[in-house]
């Protein structure tokens, strides 16, 4: 507990040297115009520094056989330095929207790569308690299988059903409509925003069916019924864990385009502005 | 079906009644009153099912130093030495050398893992010192195969027939000492710890025997080591150890009883040390395994904290009553699997420790004021005997974003291979994932054939050593937490490797092994992106702390 | 809760997170197999098993995790019985992430090489940082880039020079602007005012590609306080006190005494009624920015002082008193002929009378008594034109009475002779201009038979004249302000200040006194115009209205202003209201004493110095404007290079 402090201490400690020297910083480029000085160089080249730290994530991710940091304090500080970056592009371009085709595009870019950062960091937050509060969890890896065991179980409670009481009701239903919730996951978008979709639907099949069953019959409908209702939790991993790793084929390639884009801006300041 | 009987299954299914009437000629047994023994439990049947006769071959390792084993073993025939300085290399003995990778050599394995599974070189097979059949892999043995020269460069001591050895280590749940080997063909009787504990039950002798050696050996250093007794000089430390009483409570395969109790979901009774509303006669010491202590609480009792090695019970109560009031105690202790307790007599305690003592802290009935919600968790890691162990993956799903980044980091020190799986038993928020967790008491090392599973020196992680591996399963099987795992190994050529007679696959047991030869500590930890993964143990402080 | 039964170590196998491939199967939602896809991401394989042959039988080898060995076993071939179709495996989404990262990294460096290499508008278009301001890009539309920067164009190994060395854009800014002195010293000015070390650059302050209007002039007060060791935060806040004599450090080029006027003259009963009614009377307005230029002398001055020019005679010769009379009678009388007395004498002689004869005679040989008509000095401009002490009769009577000689010979050629010679180059034909040679001749015949000159009227129409001893020239009272004898006359004067001959340099100064004269001096030019040090050691008149050339890089526009104080209307005695808001009146300046001497600096004003608390009353915190750029602008004489026509549009 004493160590879980001082650990907090240092990231607030740290935090806090970064945030000064950020401020600090950036009150200096602001100044600098004042002395006949350009600033976008500096400004330019520190925001380079911080842009390679940043990518520098990626890098981090897989030297994780070297103890260089804890890829927490390096994530915090991609999310820190990201945020901060946008402060210094307004203070390095002095402008939201700039002139010019490509500065442009180098600006859409900076905008898209840090709005999907902050809505991947948001998502990021939110969405494991979402999941913690599912009571289940599940491997994303092992999803096909997991349904492929549910859809298993529940066909064959379906044909013993079938076959116990002789009657198709259930198959029926089945085949009609039960199979389309259990081939693949289901309600993908109304997980995403916490509606309660599909037990819903599952309720509502439930509803339906339910007249025409024998007591029999009714005792395997509990049974299906409580697969199902499984079935939506592993429906729920599915989606969140689905875009919480989606919105990284978002960022990340677009990331790797602002630093190609980066670069030749580099080049180009340098031939073109000094 | 008939119900199922004590020695259904014998030790050494092979032992025959002749063996049996040869043993009981030994001097050693020849002298147990086998009158004290009751009807159900002859000393007879106790020879023929609990322990099995056993020959080792020159060079052959009977046992070895910082393995835990369930049996002692009695020398029939033959010569055996201990080794008592220096100890032998661990590559003899089939430990693996844990040296620590530099820097550049950990960076190097970006190119040096492979991308296909479980690929291993087998070369390193090829010069293995084994001895064994095929058919029992348990029956494989490690052996030195230059004794003489083991002899010129170790100090060693001879150990002939009627020797005893290896009952600390069977009864009192603590690795091995040191090093036997067998100097020419030897027999030996091995005998189980159970029957070691009838033994000891019944025979007055053996008893004798057995406590003066433990006395000896093992009590004073657990009594010295005990804040309790800190004031104390060495007579008087003398005089208490004289008047301790050893106890041991619960099953020594408690795992097997508790992986029934997951399977099935039913708890078995707890034996209970003491218990709640009784009068103690004494304060209660873990030496080894788990208790916890328990209150009532409406239908059942409600688990306040455990003991570990080293923690006392009933002080409170006696210290309240050192002024001769009776105080009844407070709570119960109750075994959590096997433990081993030394009880100080009351009377002693007043003679020797409360004059040089000062009030205890805050009595264990104290806790029961908590609310219930903030010891759930603890609770449940009783239940689930996480308690035992000591860097147990613990993750917080409120944090944790499914990256597994923590499992490629794993892959990648591991040369590709990841040693654990992101799932396991939750609770509230928290997942102790299927991670080896480093016991305290690593039942998986009981019953290595070869000694591969093994405690390294450096840092008391539980490992195994790939090379003298045979893919038995004892380990995998006998570990509660289902956190070793056998793998199907293949070549350098990505070639499955299968055995050309059975055409079975080789598999070696992989665990996770804290990162022991990469710098820096578990890489799970460091690559946790989001402080959601720890290792932890749960006996310290309140690790059910969200850092979210 | 997931079944604990999922967690056993021999059911459920290590996820490999780091594989590029996973089970088509499962990705189509069906049942994953076990065997999984291989790392080259081809399917796993078909048969669940590879059986062994044991003995002579085969038996199934399907491992625990799969389900342990299958009911059906090894057919008798001992191959697997348990067959599935392969599948297709799926990159990871974690592959497919790294492939379009790396893809998205190449199509950008794709797209720029091929902007850079399709056309030059494309290639602009990927290194332009934007639009230029309107007219930079109008005049560079037709070179392009390379107007401004010159790697533009360069190759490969000019770019990587480039990018590591610093390309100073301002030569190419010289192409079209000039700023009246050294681009590289702060403002454009002296060096001194220039920090040492420090050359500035066009690109300090401007700033291009910030689009089509962008301010690209513009510049903050910080910017002058970046150089200026004074700091100023604010025209009210810290600016330093004006000069004591601020505006007026020079002496005006036309002397008007405003105290006397106000206090004095415009209030003469006389004149009153054509007095200025306030000061637009006499100062222009319609055009004043930092000077207001007051109207030309006909339009005001001449109302009083339209008589004065003509007042004022130039003296060119006058006959001074002669020691003894050197003269050749006979040949003056013959070429001048007789004078009056002599005409008498003559007269009187052929009517008979010895006496008369040779008192004839004599008078004609000269040999009588002398008795000079004239007792005066030389004029002063004489004395410096023959190099003669005007007051010493015995220095200058012979060759005063020589030139008379030439003069009654060759009329004025002998004064524009050496008029010409003291000015080193031709001007006698403007300073005599208008000038009678007979006028001349006869002039000199009057004097050199000792005799004054009548002339036959008044010269009341102005013109060079003789009357009696002298000789002389009135401007025309024709109300032409600038008289052009006149105005040559008080150039030549002032211009004998660079006399070299020692002989002449004070017989110079004694003509600069009489002809500059501020009382006496030709036209009484010199009483308005002042005559001042030009500063190269030369005397300069000051003709014309002179706007202050001190505080280069200061602005002042009245005619902002004007609306302020509302001049119309206002009396101008008023000394709280108009341009005396701000011009109060000093009488106890020593205003004409200023004038006396040639020093333009050593001078006191009508008016008192402006005071920085008079801007300040409304040029404050809160209120109007304080910049520095209010006041002050940065560049000298800013302007543009024609070159910069030829290519525009």
């Amino acid at each position: 507990m004493r160590a879980e402090h001082a650990i907090s201490i240092r990231y607030f400690t740290l935090l806090g040297i970064f945030v000064a020297a950020i401020i600090a910083f950036t009150l200096h480029a602001i100044e600098m115009p004042n002395h006949l000085q350009r600033p976008e160089f500096l400004t330019g080249y520190v925001m380079f520094g911080l842009m390679l730290l940043v990518a520098l994530l990626n890098v981090r991710k897989k030297l994780s056989m070297v103890p260089i940091g804890r890829a927490a304090y390096w994530l915090a500080g991609h999310a820190f330095f990201g945020v901060m970056l946008i402060g210094l592009y307004f203070v390095h371009t002095q402008t939201i929207w700039p002139e010019g085709g490509y500065e442009r595009a180098f600006a859409m870019m900076v905008y898209l790569v840090t709005a999907s950062g902050l809505a991947g960091y948001a998502l990021q937050r939110i969405s494991p308690r979402r999941l913690a509060a599912a009571d289940l969890e599940i491997i994303y890896e092992r999803i096909p299988a997991e349904l492929a065991e549910v859809r298993r179980k529940v066909q064959a409670i379906v044909l013993e059903s079938t076959k116990e009481s002789g009657a198709d009701t259930l198959g029926r239903h089945y085949l009609e409509s039960l199979s389309w919730y259990f081939r693949r996951p289901r309600f993908f978008v109304p997980h995403l925003f916490g509606l309660q979709a599909g037990q819903h639907w599952i309720r509502f099949q439930v509803q339906t069916i339910e007249r025409y069953l024998s007591a029999a019959e009714r005792a395997q409908l509990t049974k299906i019924e409580g697969l199902a209702l499984y079935k939506d939790k592993i429906d729920l991993h599915y989606a969140l864990q689905s875009v919480m790793k989606y919105w990284l084929l978002i960022h990340v390639p677009l990331a790797a385009a602002l630093l190609a884009l980066m670069f030749w801006h580099i080049i180009a300041v340098n031939v073109y502005a000094r | 079906m008939a119900r199922p009987q004590r020695w259904d299954a014998p030790f050494g299914p092979e032992m025959t009644d002749t063996d049996v009437e040869r043993l009981l000629t030994l001097p050693e047994i020849a002298a147990i009153e086998r009158g004290k023994f009751p009807n159900h439990t002859p000393l007879v049947g106790v020879i023929k099912n609990d322990s099995r006769l056993v020959r080792f071959e020159a060079g052959d390792i009977v046992v070895r130093e910082g393995d835990y084993g369930n049996s002692a073993f009695l020398v029939v025939t033959g010569k055996l030495r201990v080794v008592l300085a220096p100890k032998l290399p661990r590559e003899l003995i089939g430990r693996q050398s844990s040296r620590r990778k530099g820097l550049l050599e950990a960076l190097s394995q970006i190119w040096t893992n492979r991308v296909i599974p479980e690929v291993r070189d087998t070369q390193r097979y090829t010069d293995q010192k084994l001895r064994g059949s095929a058919t029992d892999l348990a029956r494989s043995q490690v052996f030195l195969q230059d004794v003489p020269a083991v002899l010129v460069d170790h100090k060693t001591a001879e150990l002939g027939p009627g020797t005893l050895f290896g009952e600390l280590a069977a009864l009192g749940r603590v690795p091995r000492t040191a090093t036997i080997f067998a100097e020419e063909g030897a027999e030996l009787l091995e005998i189980r710890w159970q029957g070691l504990r009838e033994l000891r039950k019944y025979d007055a002798g053996w008893r004798r025997k057995i406590d003066e050696r433990y006395r000896q050996n093992a009590l004073k250093v657990a009594l010295r080591e005990s804040p309790l007794f800190q004031g104390l000089n060495e007579t008087e430390l003398q005089e208490v150890a004289n008047a301790t009483l050893f106890e041991t409570y619960g099953s020594f395969d408690w795992h097997v009883s508790y992986k029934r109790m997951r399977e099935q979901g039913k708890a078995e009774q707890e034996p209970v040390i003491a218990r709640e509303g009784e009068y103690p006669d004494g304060v209660l010491m873990i030496r080894a395994g788990f208790a916890r202590v328990a209150a009532k609480m409406g239908n059942g009792q409600r688990t306040l904290t455990y003991l570990g090695a080293g923690d006392t019970f009933g002080i409170d109560e006696l210290w309240a009553g050192r002024d001769g009031t009776d105080v009844s105690l407070q709570t119960s202790l109750i075994a959590l699997g096997y433990v081993d307790v030394l009880r100080v007599p009351a009377p002693i305690l007043e003679k020797f420790v409360f004059p040089k003592m000062k009030a205890p802290p805050a009595p264990l009935i104290e806790r029961a004021g908590r609310p219930l919600t903030e010891d759930a968790p603890m609770e449940w890691a009783v239940e689930q005997r996480f308690i035992n162990g000591t860097k147990s993956m613990l993750i917080d799903l409120n944090l944790c974003v499914r990256c597994d980044d923590c499992v490629r980091a794993c892959a990648s020190t591991h040369g590709g291979n990841p040693r654990f799986i992101r799932h396991g038993p939750t609770f509230d928020h928290w997942m102790v994932a299927n991670a080896c967790m480093h016991c305290a008491d690593p039942v998986c090392m009981i019953g290595c054939p070869t000694g591969a599973i093994h405690r390294s020196i450096s840092r008391g992680a539980v490992v195994i050593n790939d090379t003298t591996c045979i893919g038995c399963g004892t380990c995998a099987n006998s570990c509660p937490y289902n956190n070793i795992r056998l793998v199907e190994i293949r070549d350098v050529g990505g070639r499955p490797i299968r055995d050309p007679d059975s055409q079975k696959p080789i598999l070696k047991a992989t665990k996770c092994d804290l990162c022991e030869t990469n710098p820096g500590g578990p890489a799970c930890v460091r690559a946790c992106p989001h402080d959601a993964l720890r290792r932890v143990d749960f006996r310290s402080g309140d690790i059910f702390r969200s850092l979210g | 809760m997931m079944d604990p039964e999922k967690f056993r170590h021999d059911s459920s196998r290590y996820e490999r997170p780091n594989l590029r491939y996973r089970c088509g199967r499962g990705a189509k939602w069906g049942d994953p197999c076990p065997l999984g896809p291989t790392t080259k991401g081809q399917c796993g394989g078909t048969s669940e098993c590879h059986p062994a042959k044991v003995g002579d039988r085969f038996e199934c080898r399907r491992p625990a995790y799969a389900g342990g060995p299958c009911s059906d076993g090894p057919k008798s071939d001992g191959a697997c019985s348990q067959h599935r179709p392969p599948c297709r495996p799926r990159r990871t989404i974690r592959s497919v992430r790294g492939i379009l990262a790396v893809g998205a990294f190449a199509l950008v460096v794709a797209i720029i090489a091929v902007f850079l290499t399709v056309s030059p508008s494309s290639s602009r278009a990927i290194t332009s940082a934007g639009p230029l301001t309107g007219g930079h890009a109008n005049f560079t539309a037709k070179s392009g880039c390379v107007s401004c920067h010159t790697p533009h164009n360069g190759d490969v190994g000019g770019w990587v020079l480039a990018a590591f060395r610093e390309d100073d854009l301002t030569p190419n800014c010289l192409t079209c602007h000039t700023f009246g002195g050294d681009p590289r010293l702060g403002h454009n000015a002296a060096a001194e005012t220039t920090p040492r070390g420090r050359e500035t650059s066009c690109t300090e302050c401007h700033t291009e590609h910030k689009g089509e209007s962008f301010d690209i002039v513009m510049m903050p007060d910080e910017a002058c306080n970046a150089c200026h060791k004074t700091r100023v935060d604010g025209f009210s806040v810290n600016h330093p006190q004006f000069g004591e004599t601020f505006p007026h450090a020079q002496r005006t080029s036309i002397v008007f005494d405003h105290t006397s006027h106000f206090a004095k003259h415009f209030l003469n009963e006389r004149v009153k009624d054509s007095a200025p009614e306030n000061c637009t009377t006499c100062h222009e307005m319609a055009d004043a920015v930092k000077s207001v230029k007051p109207r030309n002398f006909n339009e005001t001055c001449v109302t009083c002082h339209g008589d004065a020019i003509s007042s004022r005679d130039l003296v060119l010769l006058r006959l001074p008193e002669f020691s003894e009379n050197l003269l050749d009678k006979q040949k003056v009388m013959g070429t001048c002929g007789p004078t009056l007395d002599q005409w008498n004498m003559m007269m009187e002689a052929m009517s008979g009378e010895e006496g008369d004869m040779e008192e004839m005679k004599s008078m004609m040989t000269g040999e009588e008594e002398f008795e000079p008509v004239s007792t005066e000095e030389a004029s002063a401009v004489s004395a410096y034109l023959l190099g003669m002490a005007p007051d010493d009769p015995e220095t200058y009577t012979k060759p005063m009475q020589e030139f008379l000689n030439r003069l009654i010979e060759e009329g004025s050629a002998p004064i524009a002779e050496l008029i010409d010679q003291r000015a080193g180059k031709k001007v006698s034909n403007r300073l005599l201009a208008g000038l009678n040679p007979e006028l001349v001749r006869r002039v000199a015949c009057a004097w050199a038979s000792n005799v004054e000159y009548s002339p036959p009227n008044d010269p009341e129409f102005g013109g060079w004249y003789g009357d009696g001893l002298e000789l002389k020239y009135r401007p025309p009272s024709s109300g032409n302000h600038s008289d052009p004898v006149a105005y040559e006359w008080a150039l030549f004067a002032a211009a004998s200040q660079g006399e070299k001959d020692e002989v002449l340099v004070d017989f110079a100064e004694v003509m600069r006194k009489v002809v500059l004269s501020r009382t006496e001096g030709v036209g009484a030019c010199t009483k308005c115009h002042a005559v001042s040090d030009d500063g190269k050691g030369g005397l300069e008149i000051e003709w014309r209205y002179r706007e202050t050339k001190a505080n280069p890089f200061t602005r002042f526009d009245h005619q902002l202003h004007l609306t302020l104080v509302n001049p119309e209307g206002v009396n101008l005695v008023d000394p709280s209201a108009g341009c005396r808001t701000c011009h109060t009146v000093n009488d106890q300046a020593q205003y004409q004493a200023s004038f006396d001497g040639s020093d333009p600096h050593d001078f006191q004003s009508n008016f008192a110095a402006i005071k920085k608390e008079t801007c300040a009353q409304c040029h404050n915190r809160g209120q109007v404007r304080q910049d520095c750029k209010t006041c002050h602008s940065y560049h000298f004489k800013p302007g543009f290079d024609l070159r910069m026509a030829k290519d525009a549009k």
